[in-house]
């Protein structure tokens, strides 16, 4: 049974077409860029599968479930944007996790907060944009999941702090869970990923590995990426 | 040790490229443990599983043994070092050949320009 | 899960409302004092009553606010991504919301009444309060026996957070509403609580003409009967109300609910 599987997929906002009809199916023990142009639809798909959208049509199973509070257990979703409740403090939200999410290691995000020199005692919106980033990016990193999903976790970082991102996500590798990565920054990404999937206009139009890509076409998945999506 | 990547290659062969060269220049001594999988592909910013394939692929070519419990290491066979070392010096003055034989120099023209070069640079001052 | 949920719940509102009711009290001792020991109209009187107005004002009025925009900012804005992916159900999420609404909104009350009292107490001795209670609570004994009162008391508290409880799923199911479109979502809020209150009104008429129902009057009523069939009444009386209020609650939980579970769009 694969990991995560969407068959059929489709949604609807009003007339327009967030998904057009998107099947797929993702293995464990992966690393896998979902990659499409802004709008193509890997937002729509990452909602779905954490339960913040339902289907028109179709369904999207994580391990043969579909969405509810059991697959939401173990799914660690990680937006594209701040999402915690900024009058809290580091060592409260610490809390917060390890009360709801029954695999969160909290010493684990403990080491990585001293790592980086973060107090546990100041709220989150005494940290600048950089380090709230990262403090997400932590919570969500320390949590056991079994698929862990990054919308655009590298987009308007700088390269210092973008290196710290690829080396947390490629060091918390498990081979019994998936990472989804969706971005539509491809070069600095794609050395850490195993299959490539891409998203046009709500559909899958292309999944194959990585460095399969780069044996058989001779191009980087970014070059073949905008030779598929040119306009 | 610093990893660089082209685009347009596959990385795994990078990877191996990079690797038979650090073997072959001492980056990695004879019988070095090497860190975990996880960690070199942190370090190297590279998927854990294409590492994991470089690696593996080292392995069937007998530079890197793995002990069940301790680990990976480097081969501390010379032969293998000395055949690895062999094979990339060839392939290094095989482009030197296919280089300068596209600038229209036949064979002899090619080792006499290497001798000259050799006798007017690099004599005494070694190039780390 | 919902005890955890109601844990983060009280502290959020906690935070800012506990401080405020300990200011609300504060000042009500010191208007207290002062219009105890200046009888007439000078500035210090005015300036503590202005005062005193002020911060319980601002103690209902942020009470209300507050308990908007937990539900507002804390479901439907950016944290809506943290709250709708923890493995709770939907139903969850709404019932703490509600369940924490009415404990303040009751709260708001208890403490506006402890701080009437806290004016009074330099010219009428805590005694003098507790002695006119204790005179109350013993005529209700009187009529229904010390069980009875402490059931009637039970059930007037539990009605009193299930009115609060409703009010509450109003404005949430109104919210909820009003967030189906994708701008003017406030507009669209408030349109959709007065549309609300208008359904009820039409749902009252429509109830009162089919029953050709016009209420009693309650002090004659009660007065007629003798006092262990005042207990009945009473009861009746509170069931009565509960229903009232029970009813549209289940409406509205029920209208939030499917809005949440079936149609959330996060921005």
């Amino acid at each position: 049974m694969s990991i995560l599987e969407c068959r059929g997929l489709v949604k609807y906002y009003g007339r327009s077409r967030g998904l057009d009809g998107m099947d797929l199916q993702l293995e464990k023990g992966q690393i896998v860029g979902l990659l499409g142009p802004n709008g193509s639809g890997k937002t729509t798909m990452i909602k779905l599968a954490n339960g913040l959208l339902r289907p028109t049509s179709g369904e999207i199973l994580i391990e043969g479930d579909r969405p509810s509070p059991v697959t939401k257990a173990k799914v660690a979703y990680l937006p594209d944007r701040e999402f915690l409740p900024n009058y809290m403090t580091v060592d409260k939200l610490l809390d917060f996790y390890g009360d709801f999410f029954a695999d969160f290691n909290r010493e684990k995000a403990e080491a990585m907060l001293e790592n980086l020199d973060i107090s546990r005692e100041d709220p989150l919106k005494k940290f600048s944009k950089g380090n709230r980033e990262k403090i997400q990016l932590i919570l969500v990193m320390s949590r056991d999941a079994s698929i862990y999903f990054l919308d655009e976790p590298i987009a308007g970082v700088d390269p210092a702090a973008r290196e710290y991102i690829l080396k947390t996500i490629i060091s918390n590798y498990c081979e019994n869970a998936l990472v989804v990565i969706s971005t539509h920054l491809i070069t600095d990404i794609e050395p850490v990923l195993d299959d490539v999937v891409f998203i046009k206009e709500g559909k899958v139009v292309l999944h194959d590995n990585a460095d399969n890509i780069r044996e058989a076409k001779g191009k980087s998945v970014d070059g073949l990426f905008r030779e598929v999506f040119r306009c | 040790m610093e990893w660089t990547f082209r685009q347009g290659t596959p990385i795994y062969a990078q990877i191996i490229e990079q690797m038979h060269m650090s073997i072959a220049n001492g980056t990695f001594k004879p019988g070095q443990r090497l860190a975990s999988v996880r960690d070199i592909a942190t370090e190297a910013e590279v998927n854990p599983n294409t590492m994991q394939r470089a690696l593996s692929s080292l392995e069937q070519e007998g530079l890197l043994h793995t002990e069940r419990t301790s680990g990976r290491f480097i081969t501390e066979e010379e032969s293998k070092l000395d055949d690895l070392r062999k094979s990339l010096g060839n392939r290094f003055i095989d482009e030197l050949f296919s280089n300068l034989e596209k600038l229209g120099m036949k064979k002899e023209e090619i080792i006499e320009a290497v001798e000259k070069y050799a006798a007017d640079n690099r004599n005494g001052a070694e190039v780390k | 899960m919902l005890g955890k949920l109601m844990k983060y719940e009280f502290r959020s509102v906690g935070r800012i409302m506990l401080p405020l009711y300990g200011a609300w009290l504060v000042i009500s001792l010191l208007f207290g004092l002062v219009i105890n020991k200046l009888q007439e109209l000078t500035l210090i009187n005015v300036i503590t009553g202005l005062l005193y107005g002020a911060v319980t004002a601002v103690a209902l009025v942020l009470t209300l606010i507050l308990i908007i925009q937990r539900f507002y900012k804390n479901l439907l804005g950016q944290e809506g991504y943290l709250m709708f992916t923890l493995p709770v159900t939907t139903g969850r999420h709404i019932w703490n919301k509600t369940i924490s609404a009415a404990v303040w909104f009751v709260l708001a009350g208890i403490v506006a009444l402890v701080s009437v009292g806290f004016i009074s107490i330099w010219s009428v001795t805590p005694s003098a309060i507790l002695k006119g209670i204790g005179m109350f609570f013993s005529d209700v004994s009187h009529s229904v026996g010390a069980g009875g009162t402490v059931l009637l008391t039970i059930e007037v508290i539990a009605l009193v957070l299930l009115i609060g409880g409703e009010a509450a799923l109003k404005i949430y199911a109104a919210i909820a509403i009003g967030h189906q479109w994708s701008s003017h979502r406030i507009i669209g809020a408030v349109g959709a609580y007065i549309g609300l209150s208008i359904l009820e009104v039409i749902v009252i008429n429509i109830v009162f003409w089919i029953r050709n129902f016009t209420p009693p009057s309650f002090n004659d009523f009660m007065d007629s009967l003798i006092p262990s069939q005042q207990f009945a009444a009473a009861q009746i009386m509170i069931g009565i109300l509960a229903l009232i209020a029970a009813i549209p609650a289940a409406v509205y939980y029920i209208v939030t609910y499917k809005l949440l579970d079936t149609r959330l769009n996060l921005e």
